[in-house]
């Protein structure tokens, strides 16, 4: 199999314990509208390589085959901005980017946030159907070691693991 | 042409490395996992080597480990070059041994443009610092205690008196204190050479350097205040280990500021002069600046205190500065005003024109003091 042409997405995926890298089959789609999609749970990994949190460089097992279930991550590292969801790459509205810091388990994320017209958090955060948001610019950080930093172009964010969200009110310059 | 090692376990990647690095006219040896790349290095040492991190059974960080406890490999350059693009990545492969940290969104041509830097400068395996130079910079917050001229006239003490290689590293871009006081004058800066940390070699350095008739090489940051812009903290680190690798002592004239320049020619300095005049504001500031070290966790073996009389009475006494300190200061620079004066303005420094005087003998005692021979 073709593990480098298209659908084949190299990302670090954070659970609450663990740090995955692995080249995820988005089954030729973008990673977040994989991630997204209902009809699937498990997302297939290849090449996995798992470092536990504290130790986050250090590689404890590696893989050539793996299955991820969706809603276990926490959160995914992606390199390019330009990686995020096909769906909002066009629109009539202004986009704006706001200023966010959200804690997950075991971590704290910064970020950017970016929002076409105004931003309504009920909107984001209940009524939307998307199980991943999008963050450009992230920093993340594990609150027992906040001196590990992980940074990418954009992170995608499981909702449903999101404890606290944070936004400024207006949108950065 | 050069003999390079690429070790990954992905054979795109491969493919494409040992095809890039072939077109620029190297020898390329392929090996697929880390035990058979380890094989190959032990029986003929490459002479640059790319490692992946990601390899399964044994990663890049072990390969690069075990490199580096092998006698014939110790010096050979490591680059990592992986998917993982995380800065605890890049600390970790460093510790382990590599030289250089390149993730895979590079494009070949940067690779091999870090191939060509790499084995331009033949930087050595981070453990090797040991047996090279020692950068020895001078600091204090507060100006006009005499920085400049102890750590110039104790550069030309080491050239001159102790025969050794120096350079002397002009941060001091906004007074231009050594063109001044060794009566040089500068044509290009490390600010005009490159903004590009990687390319930096000590061939280019040496475009730059201006001979001094004592044997110093002085290297100076920028031309004129007006051109003043400040290098990156990370060329300033690559400037210092390139510049280790080719001469017994770097002494590094700093700015009265904590920028991130001067912080990261501090941080990456093998011994810290931290000079102070006898007077409340300056040990103030040198107070400020001990606690600011060790926020760095900057160790305060590598901190040695000066005093500098600047003046000639009034001043505060020796016990009264260690105690609010909380440190002994075994340097003492005496004050030297009239002879000090003629030398910069003669531009031929104290230790050169008036070798016998008080402040000319207690800077040599300082050289003797940290050449080890």
């Amino acid at each position: 199999m073709d593990i480098y042409g298209r659908g084949f997405v190299a990302a670090d995926f954070f659970t609450h314990t663990y740090r995955i890298s692995a080249r995820a089959d988005a089954r030729k789609q973008s990673l977040p509208d994989h991630l997204n999609d209902r009809l699937t749970s498990y997302l297939e990994l290849y090449d996995t390589f798992v470092s536990r949190l504290h130790k986050p460089s250090e590689i404890v097992a590696s893989y050539h085959l793996a299955s991820l279930r969706k809603d276990g991550i926490t959160f995914v590292i992606l390199a390019a901005e330009k990686e995020t969801s096909e769906r909002h790459a066009y629109g009539y509205f202004a986009k704006q980017l706001y200023d966010v810091f959200l804690t997950v388990p075991s971590f704290e994320i910064r970020g950017k946030l970016q929002v076409t017209g105004k931003l309504d958090l009920h909107v984001l955060l209940v009524k939307g159907t998307e199980n991943f948001i999008s963050i450009s610019s992230p920093v993340a950080s594990p609150c027992l070691f906040p001196d590990i930093t992980f940074t990418g172009g954009t992170v995608l964010v499981n909702k449903s693991r999101i404890e606290l969200f944070c936004t400024s009110e207006t949108p950065s310059p | 042409m050069a003999r390079i090692l690429v070790i990954d376990d992905d054979s795109h990647a491969l493919r494409l490395i040992e095809f890039a690095l072939r077109q620029a006219g190297h020898e390329v040896v392929t090996a697929r996992r880390g035990e058979e790349g380890l094989q190959k290095a032990f029986q003929q040492p490459p002479d640059l080597a790319i490692i992946d991190l990601m390899m399964p059974q044994m990663d890049g960080y072990e390969v690069c480990r075990r490199l580096r406890q092998n006698k014939r490999n110790v010096d050979t350059p490591i680059i990592v070059f992986t998917a993982r693009m995380q800065e605890i990545d890049k600390q970790t492969a460093l510790e382990a041994g590599a030289n250089e940290f390149l993730t895979k969104t590079a494009t070949p041509d940067e690779l091999v443009s870090k191939v060509e830097s790499l084995l331009a400068s033949k930087v050595s395996a981070p453990h090797a610092k040991e047996r090279l130079g020692r950068a020895i910079a001078f600091f204090s917050l507060r100006g006009g205690v005499g920085v400049s001229s102890i750590a110039i006239n104790l550069a030309v003490a080491l050239a001159r008196q102790l025969n050794q290689k120096v350079a002397l590293l002009d941060l001091c871009f906004l007074s231009s204190s050594a063109p001044v006081m060794l009566n040089v004058r500068p044509r290009l800066s490390l600010a005009e050479l490159s903004r590009e940390d990687t390319t930096i070699s000590l061939d280019l350095l040496e475009k730059c350097v201006i001979d001094h008739s004592s044997g110093v090489k002085v290297l100076p940051v920028v031309l004129s205040p007006t051109r003043a812009a400040p290098i990156p903290d990370k060329t300033m680190e690559r400037v210092l280990s390139v510049l280790k690798g080719g001469f017994n002592y770097i002494i590094v004239d700093t700015l009265s500021s904590l920028d991130d320049m001067t912080l990261a020619a501090l941080i990456h300095s093998d011994q810290i002069m931290l000079v102070l005049a006898p007077e409340v504001a300056s040990i103030q500031a040198a107070t400020v600046t001990l606690q600011a070290f060790r926020s760095l966790g900057l160790s305060d073996e590598v901190i040695m205190p000066i005093l500098n009389h600047t003046f000639a009475k009034g001043g505060l006494s020796l016990e009264t500065i260690q105690s609010a300190l909380k440190r002994p200061i075994k340097t003492v620079i005496p004050h030297e005003p009239e002879l000090l004066i003629q030398a910069i303005n003669s531009g031929t420094p104290l230790t050169l024109s008036q070798p016998s005087s008080a402040m000319a003998t207690a800077i040599q005692k300082l050289a003797s003091l940290l050449s080890p021979s």
